[in-house]
């Protein structure tokens, strides 16, 4: 018997939610409205997918593609604080050894960040998409997801930065 | 060949722990990577990021976006209801929706006057969704008939449920519950004054388990409500009550045979 959209939902919502949480900066009530949205809007084509679909891709897709629907195209210039940075540049790496870093830094920066840039580091650097699954899915060519990925740079400085000086505001941690 | 950047040299190694076939283009790669302290770091960045993403994955959604999530797909379906052919329904089950589209008449023409024409419900669609609704689902069932519970459950859930017939032991009503996001049933009962619930939720590949006493409650030392799982061959099942764990153990038993 084929799996319910309810019962495909019960099995990926806590990662829908970590990723629209992710994608809305850390912001709980956008990130529960854009899980809502991302399933209801699902019902119809989910009844259409056939069998031994890549299920978990395809609502991986909606959750994006309702994400940057719904997203203030103005908030594309809001990058204080988080910027991209030259692809090729020495970055500033990871402390060495094990340390904890700040999730609530970790959304805080991603908030500073234009939505497209959310959206294509999510896909790539947390949901393991290929380069050119993830550029299709947003709309831009392999070069133009590439500068979206400069601010992941930007995103790891954050992070780190506030992990090391956790006197930070609560302002830097979310606009 | 022409050397590779580091954008090229990222590219083609991305994702990193995916396996691939050591051709040209990635032992390239790799030597490139091997010999530039920005790719090392790159990589290096990568994994500290999905080591912190997926330690916030940890944390479960809400329960209240769950139920938001599922009230919704439940709309969704009943309005898809509407673009489906008809199904059988019980002569008592159209009276009472006939009823209900006549109650929502009469209360949506007064609202309709009272808000003026705009506001009119002139949409059949609203009326036929409503009846639909009604008349092939129902969530509840208030009755001591086992035969009349099972028939609705077997309606519901599209698979025969039987609720337990033993001495003592009386049915109530019965519900249509849904447990993450599996639809299935709860038929509640009374012994000597105190309910018990019984829970059944098909599932597709279930196997067979014995009965066992719950950590849930057991945890909560004596005098709580006690709970008893178990699974027959494609079927969750649990029963809870505030009934000695002896007494409910032995329902179980028998509701497993």
């Amino acid at each position: 018997m084929r799996e319910t959209l309810e019962e495909f939902s019960g099995r990926h919502i806590d990662g829908l939610y970590h990723g629209a949480l992710f994608l809305n900066g850390g912001e709980e009530s956008p990130a529960e409205d854009l899980v809502l949205w991302t399933l209801t809007g699902a019902f119809q084509e989910f009844r259409q997918l056939e069998e031994g679909s890549a299920t978990e891709r395809w609502i991986e897709q909606k959750l994006v593609e309702v994400f940057l629907a719904r997203t203030v195209s103005s908030d594309d210039e809001s990058t204080d604080g988080v910027g991209p940075s030259a692809e090729g540049a020495a970055s500033q790496g990871p402390p060495s050894g094990s340390m904890e870093i700040d999730q609530e830094a970790l959304f805080g920066a991603a908030a500073k960040m234009p939505p497209l840039a959310r959206a294509a580091i999510w896909l790539v650097v947390f949901r393991r998409w290929s380069y050119g699954e993830a550029s299709s899915v947003l709309g831009t060519d392999v070069e133009g997801l590439k500068d979206l990925l400069r601010y992941r740079q930007g995103l790891v400085t954050a992070v780190v930065r506030r992990t090391l000086d956790p006197s930070g505001t609560d302002d830097e941690r979310r606009h | 060949m022409e050397r590779m950047n580091c954008s090229q040299a990222r590219h083609t190694l991305w994702p990193p722990e995916r396996p691939r076939l050591a051709e040209a283009e990635v032992l390239e790669a790799r030597r490139h990577v091997q010999g530039c302290e920005a790719c090392e770091s790159y990589f290096e960045q990568d994994r500290v990021l999905l080591d912190a993403y997926d330690r916030t994955s940890q944390e479960r959604a809400p329960q209240m976006l769950r139920e938001r999530v599922f009230d919704a797909l439940a709309r969704e379906r009943s309005r898809g209801l509407a673009l489906e052919p008809p199904r059988r329904v019980s002569r008592r089950w159209a009276v009472a929706a006939a009823a209900a589209v006549v109650g929502l008449f009469a209360g949506g023409l007064a609202v309709s006057l009272l808000n003026g024409p705009d506001r009119g419900l002139n949409d059949g669609g609203l009326f036929a969704e409503d009846y639909l609704r009604r008349a092939v689902s129902q969530e509840r069932l208030v009755s001591s008939d086992p035969d009349e519970i099972g028939r609705f459950l077997t309606r519901e859930l599209g698979r025969p449920i039987r609720p337990l017939q033993i001495d003592g032991l009386r049915c109530t009503s019965a519900e249509i519950c849904l447990i993450e996001g599996r639809r299935g049933a709860m038929i509640k009962y009374v012994q000597d004054g105190r309910e018990i619930s019984h829970y059944l939720i098909p599932q597709e590949g279930t196997p067979e388990r014995d009965p066992e006493l719950s950590s849930t409650f057991s945890r909560r030392g004596e005098g709580g409500p006690a709970l008893i799982t178990w699974a027959t061959p494609e079927i969750e099942q649990a029963l809870v009550g505030e009934v000695p764990v002896a007494r409910l153990m032995e329902l179980a038993r028998n509701a497993s045979l």
